[in-house]
């Protein structure tokens, strides 16, 4: 029966297939019956809608839960037909099973199907397989993109990764909450790199700091803060919990697009690192700090400049969920309240859908983090 | 390696070929209808979305009295009414810190020397470098004074790699004949260099104009039938469903060619029939749009009531409800002869579009608000499915919605499900509200953000103008020498007069139904 997604304007039908071999069929069922449940009282047409596949690979029940509730909203911005895969933990083999769904929309004057869902469980002994069950699940003609959904660092995850990264045009990740940044950076760098340009690939926390990158790049401008860009000397950095990979990434970003060179990183304490970059003329120091609680995001970041005439700073403040500011008592320029929402982890996967191809700044700043894994670990 | 003392490489990926710059956006007309319901709303919308410039302030200048508390009372109240998205508080209190206003009148020098020394408050406060959009929202009489004011009192920066800049944007109508045309743009030309001028018309900000662009050069099946081949006809409907309104001042003067069809809709015919630019770039695409103005044939007196219908509206219903005769609005002398409705036949004679006719129409108080261009197919030969002269297949049709509901669809022919051989016309129907999720950003949104990054492209220059002006001028003259003291009528709340039918019948043609 139609069931309203209390979430989105998306409408849900879902039904429990016996094997693999039924879901084709099975969606073939759904969309009968759905004809039927809407035209029980009139005429309507059901349009299909159909942009990408996407891929999603879960590690656990609970990750492929949170997920769950974010289907909705992505495939009602880009329709899509999902393949969710769930590793359900179990050590031992047995069947790979399947759940199948429609999702969909009113139109005017019809309904528009915007999502066929397809889940497949499988035991850990089995994972293997999925990459083969994906294969003849994908339509042709349009583009296919892999997220993948793990809190393991994907280049850590081995053959099920590398199999099923194949099959896709684009792989997302999301580095938030990594058990270890230094080496998840380090391994995923390396991975990217050999990609050759024949892949997109996209990690979430780049796109999440996009609004701070539009504001750093804005309010340090030349015309708005002479020498500001060219005599940076200290960059103090408060995050959340789980948020350093993100941290990682932008200052990766910052000494890649400033031209600085990682000279040495260290751990001061369990929630204070320290970075130390040179350019051709002077040292920049990076001074990280990890807040007791909060969500992963940044929460304060101060740029401190000196030049000929006077030193300078700006230092910006999440203030909430919706608005950064620049703190007057900490700075030289004039306070200001700027709109940077925190996206939901399903927009930002829906902004990426669209995106066809590879950025270049994006691998630039990995390559940076990358060389700031590097002297952190000497 | 970049120069850090000039260059900026964090902005780099960051909407690299559309950044909005710092600036101040001043809008002369700061207090009026278009500033309430279209301005404010729109650079509300792009602030929420976190599309506005970082160093970014608006400050309006207009006759009535308010100060800056007021004026951002005035904006919300604008917002809540007329923004696409609803006013979040918590964003707003930051947001109204950057509006401003003035008040003066236009002709005051003193006014002009106030808004120099505001603005310089202003760079100071928001760090913007001196950059300035000066935005007339105001009506034609006073674009002169303004604009000499503004150069009188060195508000306006030279263009050059060095000075900030400043940029004009001018509503239309760009005068009212060729001649009054001329005038403003060369007043505009004595202050402003052309690459400083936007000339806006809200229709060419619109998703699916811009997407004619796209879909016509972004696809491999429609481009090479794009031409008089295969191509029957293109019909170009613009259909408004309100009467005069309170516009009867304005546009009892005008009428539908002059407010319709001289700017909106002959840009979009330039948008459907100009030949492919080699690169995105502002001026190669007007140009090649100004190719199609300079091949549109002219209507001569000999052949003009085959090629133009004028006619107006008398009384009917709209929604069921009676509505009055035009000459029956408040504001609307009672022998006017103002057209509010204009069918036309045109043609373009170059290679591509010789013989294609392109039937334009545009009218008020129609039956519905609907904006339309359909290009029709040529039939397909009159054998197999088609072979039955008593039923004749329905030719393909592609149509681009621009509104209510900005899409796409295309007509086919398809064979219904049965043992027999019947075959159906069904609509592929592609809308981008329910196909993208989201919403599409208003017109005056899209256009803004243009004009903050120094992008023309969806602005009319002034050759153009000049040469829309110049083929309606035609039409106008013909007109004003009949001499005439009557014009058709048609019922309010229909699709125009029965002389507007004819004139696509004689071609064994029809009006599409919207």
């Amino acid at each position: 029966m139609i069931a309203k997604d209390c979430v989105s304007k998306v409408f849900r039908q879902e039904c429990k297939l016996d094997s693999i071999a039924d879901i084709e069929p099975g969606l073939g069922r759904l969309w009968a019956q759905l004809n039927q449940d809407i035209n029980s009282d009139g005429f309507a047409i059901i349009m299909r809608a159909c942009m990408s596949n996407l891929i999603i690979y879960c590690d656990t029940p609970q990750e492929a839960e949170t997920i769950d509730h974010e289907i909705a909203g992505i495939v009602d911005d880009h329709p899509s037909r999902v393949i969710l895969l769930i590793d359900n933990g179990s050590p031992s083999s047995g069947s790979i099973e399947a759940d199948i769904e429609l999702y969909y929309t009113e139109l005017d004057h019809g309904w528009q199907v915007c999502a066929e869902r397809i889940d497949i469980t499988a035991a850990t002994a089995m994972k293997d397989r999925l990459p083969y069950v994906v294969r003849t699940l994908l339509i042709g003609d349009l583009p296919t993109t892999f997220w993948w959904a793990s809190q393991r660092a994907p280049s850590m995850a081995g053959e099920v990764f590398l199999q099923l990264a194949e099959l896709a045009n684009q792989v997302i990740y999301d580095n938030v909450g990594w058990v270890n940044p230094a080496q998840g950076v380090a391994t995923m760098t390396r991975w990217v790199a050999a990609q050759q340009n024949t892949q997109i690939v996209h990690n979430l926390a780049w796109r999440r700091f996009t609004n701070w990158r539009k504001l750093i790049g804005q309010v340090l401008d030349p015309l708005a803060a002479p020498g500001a860009l060219d005599n940076l000397h200290t960059i103090e950095i408060a995050h959340g919990p789980h948020a350093l990979p993100t941290v990682w990434l932008l200052v990766g970003w910052l000494s890649d697009r400033l031209n600085w060179q990682a000279a040495d990183g260290k751990r001061l304490s369990d929630s204070e690192l320290i970075w130390r970059f040179r350019n051709n003329r002077q040292t920049i120091k990076v001074q990280v700090k990890r807040l007791p609680e909060g969500d992963p995001l940044i929460y304060r970041l101060l740029f401190d400049w000196n030049t000929k005439d006077s030193p300078g700073r700006i230092c910006f403040n999440r203030l909430d969920r919706e608005r950064i500011g620049i703190v007057e008592k900490e700075s030289t320029v004039p306070p200001r309240l700027f709109t940077s929402q925190v996206p939901a982890r399903c927009a930002l996967v829906t902004a990426q859908l669209a995106q066809r191809t590879r950025d270049k700044i994006f691998e630039s700043a990995l390559k940076s983090s990358q060389a700031m894994a590097a002297v952190f670990q000497q | 390696m970049p120069d850090l003392k000039t260059d900026n490489p964090l902005t780099a990926g960051i909407n690299i070929t559309h950044a909005p710059q710092p600036c101040t956006l001043v809008i002369f007309g700061g207090g009026g209808d278009l500033t309430r319901r279209k301005l404010l709303p729109a650079i509300y919308n792009q602030g929420l979305e976190g599309e506005l410039p970082a160093n970014f302030a608006v400050l309006g200048l207009a006759i009535e009295k308010m100060n800056d508390a007021e004026y951002r009372q005035f904006a919300k109240k604008g917002v809540e009414q007329f923004s696409r998205q609803p006013l979040e508080a918590n964003f707003w209190k930051g947001f109204e810190s950057c509006l401003h206003y003035i008040q003066g009148s236009f002709d005051d020098p003193e006014v002009y020397a106030k808004l120099k020394v505001r603005l310089t408050e202003i760079d100071a406060s928001f760090g913007i470098p001196g950059n300035r959009v000066f935005y007339l929202a105001i009506p034609p009489t006073f674009i002169e004074i303004v604009v000499r004011q503004l150069k009188a009192a060195g508000l306006v920066m030279p263009v050059d790699d060095h000075s900030p800049f400043s940029r004009i944007i001018v509503e239309k109508p760009i005068g009212r004949d060729l001649e009054s045309a001329r005038r403003v743009n060369a007043t505009l030309s004595e202050s402003f260099h052309e690459q400083q001028i936007y000339r806006i018309d809200h229709y060419l900000g619109k998703e699916t104009v811009q997407n004619i662009l796209a879909m016509r050069f972004g696809n491999a099946i429609f481009e090479p039938l794009w031409n008089s081949k295969h191509i029957d006809h293109v019909q170009i409907t613009v259909a408004e469903e309100e009467g005069v309104g309170t516009r009867a001042g304005y546009y009892d003067n005008a009428g539908a060619l002059r407010d319709m069809i001289q700017n909106h809709i002959l840009q979009l015919l330039t948008l459907i029939a100009m030949e492919p630019p080699w690169i995105m770039d502002a001026d190669v695409i007007r140009d090649h749009r100004q190719d199609i103005l300079n091949c549109l044939r002219p209507i001569t007196p000999e052949t003009f009531d085959q090629h133009v219908v004028r006619a107006q509206y008398g009384p009917g219903f709209s929604h069921g409800e009676d509505v009055p005769g035009y000459r029956r609005e408040a504001g609307v002398a009672q022998d006017s002869i103002t057209e509010t409705y204009v069918a036309l036949k045109i043609f373009i004679d170059n290679w591509r579009w010789a013989g294609v006719p392109f039937y334009i129409r545009t009218g008020k108080r129609m039956p519905k608000r609907a904006s339309e261009i359909a290009i029709q197919f040529k039939s397909v030969p009159p054998i197999l499915f088609n072979a039955n002269h008593d039923q004749p297949l329905e030719p393909n049709v592609l149509a681009l919605s621009i509104q209510p509901n900005e899409g796409l669809s295309l007509r086919i022919a398809t064979k219904l499900p049965g043992a027999k051989l019947k075959i159906f016309p069904v609509k592929m129907d592609f809308r981008y509200g329910s196909t993208f999720g989201e919403q599409s950003p208003e017109a005056y949104e899209r256009l803004l953000l243009d004009v903050m990054a120094g992008d023309a492209t969806l602005f009319m220059r002034r050759d153009s103008v000049e040469s829309s002006w110049a083929w309606i001028d035609s039409i106008l003259n013909t007109w004003t020498s009949s001499r005439t003291r009557w014009i058709p009528e048609y019922a309010a709340g229909t699709w125009g007069p029965i002389e507007a039918d004819r004139l696509i019948e004689t071609d064994n043609r029809k009006w599409r139904t919207l």
